[in-house]
C-alpha cells in the first residue's frame, strides 16, 4: 500500500491591506510587497505622465494675439484701470485664448488691456494665467488605490484556480486649492484592469488565474479614472472647465505561489 | 498653413535657413513641377485655367477672403487658403496680416520664414489630393476652434527658375486651428497646431 505524503512548502505572505486612500498621488507607496503608481494620459502628451516624477504638464494651450484695431480706439489702444486720474495711461489690447488640450475646444476667451509703461514702447504680450498643472490637479483628486483581493488570500497553489478581484469604486469629488486656484470637479472610474506577471491585462473587476509555476508572481490591479474639473482663480476672468484626462491608479503586489507535489513511497 | 510648423522646422533645417511653411494649392498633384508658363500654355481657352502653383510676379490674385460671420469652417478654409497663397505667391507681411492675427504664435513663427522666402526669392506651395475636412469644435464670443484634416501630398520649396529646392512628401495630417476675432468682427488665424 502506498501512502501519499503531501509535502507542502508554505511561506505565508502577510500583506497589509491597500484599502486606504492614495495619499498625495505623488508616486509610489511601498508597503513591503505592495506598491502604488499613478499615471495620467492626456491628449497631446505622447507618453503617460508618471505623477511621481517632477513633470509639469500645462492644462491648456494658450494663444495670445494683439488687437490691431478696435472701434473707438487707435490701432488697438485701450484704457486700462487707472491709478492716477491726473495721469492717464493707455494700454494695448491683447486677446488671450485658452484651449482644452484634450479636445482643442476654446475654454477661455478674454481681452486684456496691458498698460503702456513707457511712451512709444509697445508692451509685450501678457503672460497667460499660470494654472495648476495636470499633475497638481490629479494629485488633488486623492484617488484611492485599488484593493487587490485574492482567493486564496495569502498564497496560491500551482494548478489551482486563484481568484483575483478588486472592489468597484464610485465617482469622487475633486475639491482643492492649488496656488490660489480652486479646483472642483469629478473623477469617475471608467475601467479596471487585472494583470498577472507579463500576461495580457484583463479588463474586469475580477478574474481567475491558474498559476503554472511556483514562486513569486506579480499581480497588478488598475483603476482608470476620467476627470473633469473647473478652475477659478484671481487672475481668471472666467471659470475654466476642462477635461483633465485619465489617471490610472495601479496597485502592484507580489503573490507567492507554492507547488504541491505528490510523492509516492513504498 | 504655417502653423503646421513642425514641418516648417523640418524644411528650415533641410534648407539651412531657407524657410517654409505651408502652401496649399487646388491644382492637381503632379510629380514634376511645370513652370507657370507651361501650366498656362497647356490650358485651352474654353477651360478655366488652373491656378498656378506659385508665382513671382504678383500676377496671381489672392483667393477670396471670407473673414466675417459665423460659418467657421468656411472662414477657416478661406484663411488657410489665403495663407497658402501668401507663401506661394506673395510672401509679404502685409499680405500675411490679412489672414493671421498679429502677435500670435503662428505669426511669430512664420514672419521670419516669409522674409526668407522673399529674400531668397523662393516660394513654397503644397499639393493635396482631396479637399480639407474642417469641423467646428466650438466657438465662444471671439474665438473658434476647428479640427482640420489635410490630405497633403507634398510640400515644395521652389526658386524663381523653377528648380525644386526641396520637397517633402506627406500624408493625411490633422490640425487644430484656432480663430481669433477682432473687435471689428474680422476673423484671423491665431494658431495652427498639428495633432497627428
Amino acid at each position: 500500500m502506498r501512502r501519499c505524503l503531501v509535502i507542502l512548502i508554505a511561506s505565508i505572505l502577510t500583506i497589509a491591506s491597500p484599502a486606504g486612500a492614495y495619499g498625495t498621488g505623488g508616486g509610489s507607496v511601498d508597503n513591503d510587497h505592495v506598491s502604488v503608481g499613478v499615471t495620467v494620459t492626456f491628449p497631446g502628451i505622447d507618453s503617460p505622465i508618471d505623477l511621481s516624477k517632477g513633470t509639469s504638464t500645462q492644462w491648456l494651450d494658450w494663444a495670445v494675439a494683439r488687437e490691431t484695431s478696435r472701434q473707438g480706439d487707435l490701432n488697438g489702444l485701450c484704457l486700462p484701470p487707472q491709478t492716477d486720474p491726473a495721469h492717464v495711461v493707455l494700454g494695448v489690447l491683447f486677446h488671450v485664448i485658452g484651449r482644452d488640450r484634450a479636445t482643442g475646444a476654446v475654454v477661455y476667451d478674454h481681452w486684456q488691456c496691458v498698460p503702456i509703461s513707457a511712451p512709444g514702447q509697445r508692451p509685450g504680450a501678457p503672460q497667460p494665467p499660470q494654472l495648476p498643472t495636470v499633475e497638481e490637479a490629479w494629485r488633488a483628486a486623492h484617488l484611492p488605490r485599488p484593493n487587490i483581493l485574492l482567493d486564496p488570500a495569502t498564497r496560491g497553489i500551482t494548478g489551482l484556480d486563484t481568484r483575483i478581484s478588486t472592489e468597484p469604486e464610485g465617482a469622487l469629488q475633486i475639491a482643492a486649492t492649488v496656488r490660489g486656484y480652486t479646483i472642483t470637479g469629478t473623477a469617475t472610474p471608467t475601467g479596471y484592469t487585472i494583470q498577472v506577471d507579463d500576461e495580457p491585462a484583463t479588463t474586469a473587476t475580477n478574474a481567475h488565474f491558474v498559476f503554472e509555476t511556483k514562486g513569486v508572481h506579480t499581480i497588478r490591479v488598475g483603476v482608470v479614472w476620467h476627470g473633469t474639473a473647473t478652475l477659478t482663480g484671481p487672475d481668471l476672468a472666467q471659470p475654466i472647465t476642462t477635461d483633465i484626462g485619465d489617471a490610472t491608479v495601479t496597485t502592484t503586489r507580489q503573490y507567492q505561489v507554492n507547488e504541491i507535489r505528490s510523492v509516492l513511497q513504498p | 498653413m504655417w502653423g503646421r510648423h513642425s514641418i516648417l522646422v523640418m524644411l528650415v533645417l533641410a534648407l539651412a535657413g531657407c524657410s517654409s511653411g505651408h502652401a496649399r494649392s487646388a491644382a492637381a498633384p503632379s510629380t514634376t513641377l511645370p513652370p507657370i508658363a507651361s501650366l498656362a500654355s497647356t490650358t485651352s481657352t474654353t477651360v478655366a485655367k488652373p491656378r498656378p502653383l506659385y508665382s513671382f510676379d504678383n500676377s496671381v490674385p489672392p483667393p477670396e477672403l471670407l473673414n466675417t460671420g459665423t460659418d467657421y469652417p468656411r472662414i477657416a478654409e478661406s484663411l488657410l487658403a489665403y495663407s497658402d497663397w501668401v507663401l506661394a505667391h506673395q510672401p509679404t507681411d502685409s499680405a500675411l496680416h490679412e489672414a493671421v492675427a498679429v502677435g500670435s504664435s503662428i505669426e511669430k513663427g512664420i514672419e521670419s520664414d516669409i522674409r526668407q522666402l522673399r529674400e531668397r526669392d523662393r516660394r513654397l506651395y503644397e499639393q493635396t489630393n482631396a479637399p480639407d475636412n474642417l469641423r467646428l469644435i466650438n466657438a465662444t464670443a471671439h474665438a473658434a476652434a476647428l479640427r482640420v484634416v489635410q490630405h497633403l501630398v507634398s510640400r515644395t520649396l521652389i526658386d524663381r527658375d523653377g528648380h525644386i529646392v526641396d520637397r517633402l512628401s506627406a500624408g493625411e495630417t490633422t490640425f487644430n486651428v484656432l480663430l481669433s476675432q477682432d473687435s471689428n468682427d474680422r476673423w484671423y488665424l491665431a494658431a495652427v497646431d498639428r495633432v497627428s
